[in-house]
């Protein structure tokens, strides 16, 4: 078998032996300061779970908030018993 | 490729979303070098990988006077150095060529490791013989030499005559 034979037959077996992986998960893992979706997610999802829980106790478990009639008040008019 | 050197300096602008991209794109020669150099696929995997985070972390100094892939190879070729164990044969199915990759894995592995780091980036067929030069260090007529030689080292292992 010559050379360019022998160069033809290893490359064949090289390409049919090579094999497949996925090394992104391994290389995220290694990257400084990197954080995996797991990660980020479950900080995240608590701080949710706490402002809702912080909302429904300020307004005393109800979602929606009466407004205080203020501007009612302070528009009566003077009583007229009171008059010069 | 232009587009692996953009990149490359996207990397050294700290864009994780470019990595990624040049990890899916040669995943699978910094895998298959690593394992053909050091015949272990959990070993193979780790030099891959810490291979891309190599890359990732001196970006910034990647002056773009040689392709991204070899040099991605060269890094994977030094950490694959650094381990010093011997590589073990890795038992793989046998394709359906002449000479059985079984052998080939067996005599690769047989071979002097600088003679077996020519091979395997010569036969896994992605790189010209600059870029293998350039992954190894050495000179084109260093390397065409040396190529000769490696390529009679491993015909003899396997008990190919010429």
């Amino acid at each position: 078998m010559n050379d360019s034979e022998f160069d033809r037959q290893m490359t064949e077996s090289f390409a049919s032996a090579a094999e497949e992986r996925q090394i992104w998960p391994i290389v995220a893992r290694k990257l400084p300061g990197s954080m995996t979706v797991s990660e980020w997610l479950a900080p995240l999802l608590a701080a949710c779970l706490a402002l809702l829980i912080l909302h429904r106790v300020h307004t005393g478990g109800t979602a929606s908030v009466e407004p205080i009639p203020v501007a009612t008040i302070a528009l009566q008019p003077p009583s007229s018993s009171s008059a010069p | 490729m232009c587009e692996d050197k953009d990149l490359l300096a996207r990397c050294a602008r700290g864009d994780e979303l470019a990595l990624r991209k040049l990890v899916a794109c040669h995943q699978s020669l910094a895998y298959n070098l690593a394992l053909r150099n050091l015949g272990c696929r959990e070993d193979a995997e780790e030099v891959a990988a810490e291979a891309f985070v190599r890359m990732w972390r001196t970006a910034k100094s990647f002056r773009g006077e040689c392709s991204v892939k070899s040099h991605l190879c060269r890094i994977v070729v030094n950490l694959c150095r650094d381990r010093s164990r011997r590589p073990r044969p890795l038992t793989v199915p046998e394709p359906n060529v002449t000479i059985g990759f079984e052998r080939v894995a067996e005599g690769l592995l047989d071979l002097e490791p600088a003679d077996r780091e020519l091979l395997v980036l010569y036969y896994l067929d992605e790189l010209s013989y600059e870029e293998i030069g350039i992954a190894l260090g050495i000179s084109y007529d260093v390397l065409k030499t040396r190529l000769v030689r490696a390529r009679a080292r491993l015909r003899e292992l396997l008990g190919v005559k010429p």
